[in-house]
């Protein structure tokens, strides 16, 4: 039979034979009392550092793929919004001169952005000619505008309507655009628009 | 430097004298080899010096010891987890220890036979007569996996000596 109580008491006195050597503890004891005498250890928060530093990779991970994707969505808006503009301004040009609400539509946003141009060629090739730096863009005695003047000149160019009757007017600027061949614009004090291309004359009402 | 244990200041190199053997035992039941068991009860100190330092302070001395035990059965886990300290040293050495001792019964290298969770339960609960919570405090594990730790390896205790013609 087994005697489990022995057994473990022989265990007892095994286990109580095993023992560190003399030296091994000396050893131990100065090598913690040289130990213990250094200064306090500031223990670097390693884990702290780590964890937080994981949380801004996440953050900053997160933050860029947000950027981009609102980056990609505005610019996919956008050329949404010019294709819908362009379609409403060729459904626009196809319903000339019929008075509906759509055309209506189409005409005030395409003047909103300066696109009366889509509607107009008249007006598109003077936007053109304007941004086109070999055509010379003067005033009525000959002197040319510079860039800012050419900008200013541009972005008073936002058609109402076309009208058919001259106006009358008290004065008038005169511009004059000079590349293969010229056109001269007259601003009236009034905020009409005359355009004189090789003899023929276009009126608009500006906005 | 001294160490609050309870109402007590303890020197620090009383407590290594004390608790060498104890951490030295342990260490040995884990490891099964000499150099190994120096640097786990050595490890175990320094952590001792380095949370006195960082203002750690003690309940009593029962909670200093559980808390070296616990130390020095992680640290070994950690030593063993060490792809190039898995070398198989390790039973000759205990043997070598075993044959010191000159038994007549081998009790010590039959439990050293048995799976380390056994022999660090039956170590703790035959030597240092602890209880079964406080082993499981201690090896961070259940009281009920200490007992079953207790059951089997007295099972299989009796089993290998029986194989050996120890008990009929």
């Amino acid at each position: 039979m087994w005697d489990e109580k022995k057994f473990f008491e022989d265990y007892r006195k095994e286990a109580d034979k095993i023992q560190p050597d003399k030296k091994f503890v000396e050893d131990t004891v100065k090598m913690i009392s040289k130990e213990s005498s250094k200064g306090t250890i500031v223990t670097f928060p390693y884990r702290f550092v780590a964890i937080v530093a994981s949380v801004m990779l996440v953050v900053a991970c997160i933050g860029i793929w947000a950027v981009h994707n609102n980056i990609k969505k505005n610019d996919e808006s956008k050329v949404a919004h010019e294709q819908e503009i362009f379609t409403k301004g060729l459904n626009a040009a196809a319903n000339n001169g019929t008075d509906t609400e759509d055309s209506n539509t189409a005409d005030d946003e395409n003047a909103s952005v300066g696109q009366m141009a889509v509607t107009d060629s008249t007006i598109a090739e003077i936007v053109q000619m304007i941004d086109d730096s070999e055509v010379i863009v003067s005033d009525e005695e000959g002197n040319p505008l510079d860039d800012d003047q050419r900008a200013e000149l541009k972005s008073s160019l936002i058609v109402e309507e076309k009208v058919s009757d001259m106006p009358e007017y008290g004065s008038k600027t005169t511009y004059k655009l000079i590349g293969d061949y010229m056109i001269t614009l007259h601003i009236t004090d009034d905020n009409y628009l005359v355009v004189d291309k090789e003899s023929e004359q276009t009126i608009y009402r500006l906005k | 430097m001294t160490l609050k244990c309870g109402e007590q200041e303890v020197l620090i190199e009383d407590i290594v004298r004390k608790y060498s053997a104890m951490l030295y035992h342990v260490a040995m039941i884990r490891m099964q080899n000499q150099s190994d068991a120096q640097e786990v009860v050595q490890d175990t100190f320094l952590k001792l010096v380095s949370k006195v330092k960082s203002g750690m302070s003690f309940a009593d001395e029962e909670h200093l010891k559980a808390w070296l035990l616990t130390v020095a059965i992680n640290r070994g886990k950690s030593i063993v987890m060490l792809a190039w300290n898995r070398k198989t040293e390790g039973l000759d050495s205990i043997r070598q220890v075993a044959d010191d001792t000159k038994s007549e019964s081998y009790a010590f290298e039959y439990v050293q036979k048995l799976p380390k969770n056994y022999r660090i339960a039956i170590y703790l609960f035959y030597y240092e007569e602890m209880t079964t919570e406080q082993i499981a405090v201690t090896m961070k594990t259940k009281p009920a996996t200490v007992r079953s730790y207790l059951h089997r390896g007295r099972e299989k205790l009796k089993q290998m000596m029986e194989a050996d013609g120890y008990v009929g």
